[in-house]
């Protein structure tokens, strides 16, 4: 599986802000959309989707015109979770997750016991089990997001992408969802997720996408993409870099004038 | 509250329908109760017995259901569209559009051209309606569709306003005011021809929206997502709506709070799960407004009838502001 | 010969059959029998009319005492009464139906529909209207004869009144109702007034029809009689309190003031003729304070 989107161009009121963006996530990869604020990456993922409309590029998955596929097909290809972490109505998780089933039905069936199956896959591998059965309005915020990443997952698409998995989370959820994520990819899923956080995104992307006002920049590993002179001149600030056994990370440390 | 089966629930409802149906068609005035009709029926004038219940009541018993069902589905349907529980058919401005089309009539003097003249010109500003609401709503959000609602509420009452205040004599005044009020008395069966292809044409749309109203709980983009079609949605949601209410409202004057108290009742009886919510509002909004007709009946006021739409207001408002108050936690969670 | 003459008989049987009940509708058509109104002035009208067994139902609005209609109080409560709604007017079995043209529109629709006779009948905008309907009336219940003897009647009486008033312009007779609506010129209640020997406030003011005008314009004319009790004044309303605004209290205070009975002018029908006799007596009584 390979979802490659080529020369991307978004613009909103004559305002570009998305320029002639390519990336890729193919099965098996964790790749990672970095970048400053406003430098357009919930915009690409959106366009990439067709949530948004785009005013030029194209998306392909497996060499197959993305948008030529129906709707449905779209969604049971490409899984999609965005920042909006807000469940209306009082739905117990477990019917929360069983959302993520709508892209296999058309017209008005029931849940078959595949999708049962499914849902309860899903509340596994997000480590929901527990909580299946609490209304997600009561749910804390790490609950809430393990929740909505089940719904994702209970599509069983073979693409991931993600805005923004790990905002708001405290560190220990912050690392139990990238773990999440990365036991997702070994399964053969490819996931592409908008971060902040450098120090996670070095330790556990395989790739990241460095953009900065609208275009891409970089394109690659993170020991190639977390050089100093790019971090210095997109994001402006030094970072201090080290090893703890095989693992590399970085750390922001200081602002740049 | 704990959920119910589903089918449990809407059997219960339907056997509710039912026995109210039942009901309706059996109460009548003083004059013309049960042992009256009965008398008739064994004294050799049974054809008025059968003209009282097959012209006059029937057509009322049959209205007060089918705009009862419209104004549930169409509440719980914007309810989950809008994802606001405080959402009430009304904000699309259909209402008051089609109630606009009503009082030209009456006061351009067409309605007494023909009976169904009334309604019909009720349904043309229905319609007109809803052209508007797609022209300047059209490719905007949803912010945009419910502004242009209100817009078009605000211009349709001032022009009622002004409808009432240039009237050429207070009967012309009063008679206008009183059909605002909304009822279904004395409705022909006429009546109900001309309104149910509408109202039908508008469940089957409003229905249609149902499972993507689900996919909307986890808000517009994820529905997206979800491969769900958002502009299609919209247009199901706002024509069934505008079609349904607006062919209700143009046969009985303005009845409200149906679609804004029903769903929110029954909404943790089906698990909160706005599909399933559609069925049981529709039937729950035909018994209310059944029951509400009964009440109307069984009340003498000295003065004439108190009219549908006044008390479901009396009985809606009040109730509705007690769900507030109870829910006033769980609504700014 | 035998099966010619009772095909005979029976083709007279048939004939007789299909022509007597259209003999029975020609002759209900001319006198109908059980009479429903709709509409509480054409309950007077009928009742003035016809005689009791021929009314089926009246409203329920002609047994309050505020609408007494004069001198047949008694056989009012004893009729029975309708509150406009269609299952009652089927069940008093009609063979016709009288109504307004306002405000029971849905019951007159249906009713004729199914098939009744209903006549309607349009608000009086004068005296000559008012004759009219009475005419209209008299030839629908098949007592022609009657109604010109009611009219004859007014007339006489309005002529012998008219004849007592002193010359000269109509003073104003300040008739102030809801929300300072007043009737103008071309109104019934006008023409009503003009008979008593006075002017409507409205028409002082040089309008037509009914209106509401501001406080400014009322204090403007002078009435030399005002009514305190006008229609739609019982049970009180919002209106009402406009009399008592200081700007009017002097002058409320400083007129005499007279109490026309709602039922004197709620309907167009001769029973206007009391305020009539009330508005020349007030006449009267102004001249005699001139001298």
């Amino acid at each position: 599986m390979k979802l490659e989107a080529k020369g991307i161009s978004v613009s909103h009121r004559g305002h570009r802000i998305v320029a002639d963006a390519s990336l890729s996530v193919s099965s098996g990869e964790l790749v990672g959309l970095i970048g400053p604020n406003g430098a357009g990456k919930s915009t690409l993922l959106k366009a990439l989707l067709g949530i948004i409309p785009k005013d030029a590029g194209s998306v392909a998955l497996d060499g197959q015109d993305f948008f030529e596929l129906a709707s449905r097909v779209r969604a049971q290809r490409v899984s999609f979770l965005p920042q909006e972490r807000r469940v209306e109505w009082r739905l117990p998780a477990r019917d929360v997750v069983m959302l993520g089933r709508y892209p296999h039905h058309a017209g008005f069936g029931g849940s078959t016991p595949e999708d049962t199956a499914a849902v309860d896959r899903a509340l596994a591998d997000a480590d929901c089990r527990e909580i299946s059965d609490r209304p997600v309005a009561v749910l804390s915020g790490g609950e809430r997001t393990r929740v909505l990443l089940a719904r994702t997952l209970a599509v069983e698409a073979p693409t991931l992408l993600a805005d923004e998995p790990i905002a708001a989370l405290d560190p220990y959820h912050q690392l139990h969802v990238m773990e999440i994520l990365k036991a997702l990819t070994r399964k053969g899923v490819g996931v592409l997720a908008i971060i902040h956080d450098l120090a996670l995104a070095a330790r556990f992307m395989d790739r990241l996408v460095l953009m900065h006002r609208g275009a891409v920049v970089a394109d690659g590993a993170p020991a190639d993409v977390l050089k100093p002179e790019l971090l210095a001149s997109v994001y402006r600030i030094e970072a201090l870099a080290g090893a703890n056994g095989g693992d590399k990370w970085v750390l922001p440390w200081s602002r740049l004038s | 509250m704990k959920p119910v089966p589903y089918p449990l629930l809407i059997l219960v409802l339907a056997v509710l329908l039912g026995a109210l149906f039942f009901l309706s068609m059996i109460t009548g005035p003083k004059a013309a109760g049960t042992f009256e009709l009965l008398n008739m029926m064994n004294t050799g004038q049974a054809d008025t017995a059968w003209m009282i219940m097959g012209q006059v009541r029937l057509p009322r018993t049959l209205l007060a259901a089918l705009i009862g069902m419209s104004l549930g589905l169409a509440g719980a349907t914007l309810q989950g569209f809008l994802r606001n529980p405080l959402a009430d058919p009304s904000i699309v401005g259909v209402s008051p559009a089609a109630s606009l089309g009503a009082v030209i009539a009456f006061y351009t003097g067409l309605s007494g051209l023909f009976p169904l003249a009334l309604p019909l010109m009720g349904i043309g500003g229905a319609l007109l309606c809803v052209l508007l609401l797609l022209g300047l709503a059209g490719r905007g959000g949803v912010l945009t569709l419910i502004l242009a609602g209100v817009a078009i509420s605000s211009l349709a009452a001032a022009f009622m306003s002004l409808a009432l205040n240039l009237s050429p004599n207070p009967y012309a005044a009063a008679d206008i005011m009183f059909w605002l009020m909304g009822s279904v008395t004395d409705r022909s069966m006429d009546h109900v021809y001309l309104a149910t292809p509408f109202m039908v044409a508008g469940w089957i749309m409003l229905a249609a929206s149902g499972r993507s109203l689900d996919a909307l709980s986890l808000g517009e983009e994820a529905a997206a997502g979800l491969g769900v079609n958002l502009n299609r949605t919209r247009l199901l949601v706002v024509g069934g709506t505008a079609v349904s209410v607006g062919a209700a409202t143009a046969v009985s004057g303005g009845i409200g709070f149906i679609g804004l108290v029903v769903p929110h009742l029954l909404r943790p009886l089906v698990g909160h799960t706005p599909s399933k919510l559609l069925l049981a509002s529709a039937l729950g909004g035909g018994v209310l407004l059944l029951a509400a007709d009964i009440l109307v009946r069984l009340i003498v006021m000295v003065n004439g009838e108190l009219k549908l739409g006044v008390l479901t207001s009396l009985l809606g408002a009040p109730f509705f502001l007690w769900l507030i108050l109870k829910a006033r936690t769980e609504l700014e969670s | 010969m035998k099966t010619r003459r009772s095909l005979g008989i029976v083709a007279a049987l048939a004939a007789f059959a299909w022509a007597a009940p259209s003999l029975a509708v020609a002759d209900a058509q001319k006198h109908p029998q059980r009479i429903v109104s709709m509409n509480l002035c054409n309950d007077e009208l009928l009742m003035r009319l016809v005689d009791p067994s021929r009314i089926a139902s009246i409203t329920n609005l002609s047994q309050e005492k505020v609408n007494e209609p004069v001198g047949l109080s008694g056989i009012a409560m004893k009729l029975k009464v309708n509150r406009g709604l269609a299952e009652e007017v089927l069940m008093a079995r009609p063979d016709l139906i009288v109504a307004g043209s306002y405000t029971t529109t849905t019951a007159v629709a249906l009713l004729r529909k199914l098939g009744y006779q209903v006549v309607t009948f349009e608000p009086e905008n004068n005296l000559d209207d008012m004759r009219a309907n009475v005419r209209k009336m008299g030839k629908l219940v098949g007592e022609e004869a009657k109604a010109e003897q009611i009219i004859a009647d007014f007339d006489a009486k309005l002529k012998a009144l008219q004849a007592q008033l002193p010359p000269g312009e109509k003073p104003v007779f300040a008739d102030i109702a809801v929300n300072n609506y007043i009737a103008g010129k071309d109104t019934f209640y006008a023409e009503v007034v003009n008979a008593g020997g006075w002017r409507t406030i409205g028409q002082a003011l040089g309008y037509s029809g009914f209106r509401s005008v501001t406080l400014e314009e009322l204090m403007k004319i002078r009435p030399d009689l005002i009514a305190t009790a006008t229609p739609w004044a019982n049970p009180p309303s919002m209106s009402t309190r406009n009399l008592h605004h200081p700007a009017l209290q002097r002058i409320v205070d400083a007129t005499p003031n007279v109490v026309i009975p709602e039922r004197f002018t709620v309907c167009g029908t001769p029973a206007v003729m009391g305020a009539i006799e009330l508005l020349v007596a007030e006449r009267r009584k102004l001249a005699e304070r001139a001298k």
